[in-house]
């Protein structure tokens, strides 16, 4: 199967979903490399798999454990790396954007 | 016997002994060991922290303890290196990408839980690619690690770091991870031996994620027998690690001793095909013949799947990496751009700390399961690995072990794939293939080249069967 070249709009819908920003320059290399890559694995098409289901690596069950309280990160902790004040995480507001 | 060799120079095993007998102290060894990275690291830069005055303290703190006549943990006194995709508190943690530059881990994971239980000295943190993501560490946010047997080379990835370290004296042993081949790859590159555990053997918990379903913990160390040794400690089940296996753990060092008489080897047809380099090919059939002196028998055998594995791998690796790469969001934890709106944090965060590897991976993982697309790529290649588990799993009735090249090629030089993404993808293409189907791989050096670079060979094994990956490669090096 040969995979058109991806388009620079097809780049720019995948890093949006992928929540990163590319520089003009990556979107014109990450087009080309993308589409030999994807034209690459998609040769796992080309294998007759019928009703094959994968499983897990190690066929294990169900794994429970007893739900009891552990020992977890203290809020210092959990907080300590980012920018935070009187144990919360401080971010930009979300409510009131132009979008 | 005294040992004459350097003190960093020692194995594991040959540490102890002397460390046991008070010949030498833990804080000694220690020493030798900074000294010795203090001494390579301008050249080699295999560590991105070195962890000198942890490693003191708790180098110190096994002498007062044998002083005092305390019990000692099996590993007492050990002077190691880890990953720097593990969490051990209070030092940074990268995973070798500039979006977790300066992340500082606020908790332990268990494998240096249980290495700090058996009294290792931790010395520092070692170079890789960005998770995980390369065959050469050149990917890595920080720097490009030398190989020390030959420093215009690669040491291999994405574990490079560790494997360099261990190469050079830069602690007796490392910790490291392998997805897709990032233990195996630089062990056989610099010459040692390096386990990748079967899936579930031990906990990742701690453990910065790259593809949850491949990832596994294990050891790089310079002989078979220290891996079996590091393997006792760190394997079994974790209560915060669901995937951690209760599969009781054998007693390795008991395996390793057993004859091999008898025994059956078994040697994929598919790997030994075109792409394979024919020195690497002369000197693993040099090992193949040593296994018959043994008492071997050799069978041919086929695993029909090889060629699609490797794009197997490579659709739900990067599907997984891009799922779990989501958190680094600029918001919680590593790097931050200061920008308006919460989405600009995460976009210039991102675009600004990501790699051109890691933004390839998670590209392609989004793709593989964007709507439209995921029976096509996803499920595709999940329906390819059952299949892939069933060739190995079928071949394995018939024969005890596998045994193929690591890599296909030699260590090659800082700088030759770099150009070609998928074809420094495609390199992995013997050590990936156990990933998916969570089989335990134990790489073993098998010889060298002319020009002395080194030729690693892969043995696989059924699932939890690490035992006898070490009763054959120890029997392997104790018969070269």
């Amino acid at each position: 199967m040969s995979q058109p070249k991806l388009t620079t709009a097809e780049i720019e819908k995948l890093a949006e979903l992928a929540k990163i920003q590319l520089t003009a320059g990556e979107k014109e290399k990450f087009a080309t490399q993308l589409t030999a890559i994807l034209e690459y694995v998609a040769t796992v098409n080309s294998v007759e798999t019928g009703a094959a289901v994968f499983k897990s690596q190690v066929d294990t069950k169900n794994v429970f454990k007893d739900d009891v309280p552990g020992v977890s990160l203290s809020q210092t902790d959990a907080v300590s790396q980012t920018k935070n004040k009187n144990g919360y995480i401080l971010i930009n507001r979300v409510i009131n954007e132009k979008h | 016997m005294k040992n004459t060799k350097k003190l960093f120079a020692l194995t594991v095993k040959e540490a102890l002994a002397m460390l046991n007998s008070q010949e030498i102290s833990a804080l000694e060894l220690t020493e030798a060991v900074l000294a010795r990275i203090k001494e390579m690291e301008p050249e080699i830069q295999a560590f991105i922290t070195v962890t000198a005055d942890i490693a003191r303290a708790q180098a110190k703190a096994v002498d007062a303890k044998r002083i005092k006549g305390e019990k000692l943990g099996a590993l007492a006194g050990i002077p190691f290196s880890m990953k720097d995709v593990y969490n051990t508190k209070g030092v940074q943690a990268t995973a070798g990408s500039k979006v977790l530059e300066g992340y500082i881990s606020p908790y332990n994971a268990t494998v240096y839980e249980k290495l700090l239980a058996a009294d290792a000295v931790l010395v520092g943190k070692t170079n890789c690619d960005p998770f995980g993501f390369g065959t050469s560490t050149e990917n890595s946010g920080y720097q490009v690690t030398k190989n020390p047997l030959d420093t215009s080379r690669v040491p291999g990835g994405s574990s490079g770091g560790a494997g360099a370290a261990v190469a050079y004296g830069g602690g007796l042993f490392a910790i490291a991870e392998d997805t897709g081949g990032s233990i195996r790859c630089p062990a056989a590159f610099c010459g040692l031996a390096g386990l990748k555990p079967t899936y579930g053997r031990v906990s990742r918990y701690g453990a910065i994620a790259y593809a949850s379903s491949f990832d596994t913990v294990g050891p790089i160390a310079k002989t078979v027998e220290d891996a079996a040794l590091i393997m006792q400690i760190i394997a079994g089940k974790d209560e915060l690690d669901a995937t951690s296996s209760d599969f009781a753990v054998p007693n390795y060092q008991e395996s390793l001793a057993k004859p091999l008489k008898g025994k059956t080897i078994g040697l994929p047809k598919e790997y030994f095909g075109e792409g394979l380099e024919a020195e690497v090919k002369e000197v693993i059939m040099q090992a193949v013949a040593r296994f018959e002196k043994l008492g071997c028998q050799v069978k041919k055998i086929s695993l029909p799947l090889t060629e699609y594995a490797i794009a197997a791998y490579y659709v739900i690796a990067p599907s997984e990496a891009s799922s779990n790469l989501a958190r680094y969001s600029g918001i919680r934890f590593g790097h931050q751009v200061p920008a308006e709106t919460w989405k600009d944090v995460m976009m210039q965060s991102r675009g600004t700390g990501f790699g051109a590897e890691e933004k390839r991976r998670i590209m392609v993982g989004t793709y593989a399961l964007s709507a439209g697309y995921q029976d096509q790529y996803y499920k595709k290649a999940q329906k390819v690995r059952a299949l892939l588990k069933e060739d190995f799993l079928r071949a394995l009735t018939e024969v005890d072990v596998i045994l193929s090249p690591t890599m296909p090629m030699l260590p090659f030089k800082i700088g030759d794939n770099t150009a070609d993404p998928l074809q420094m993808w495609l390199a992995d293409v013997f050590t990936v293939t156990l990933n998916p189907t969570g089989l335990p791989g134990l790489t073993v050096n098998a010889g060298f080249s002319k020009e002395h670079l080194p030729v690693g060979m892969q043995l696989i094994a059924p699932h939890f069967k690490e035992e006898v990956l070490f009763n054959f490669g120890y029997q392997y090096e104790q018969n070269i």
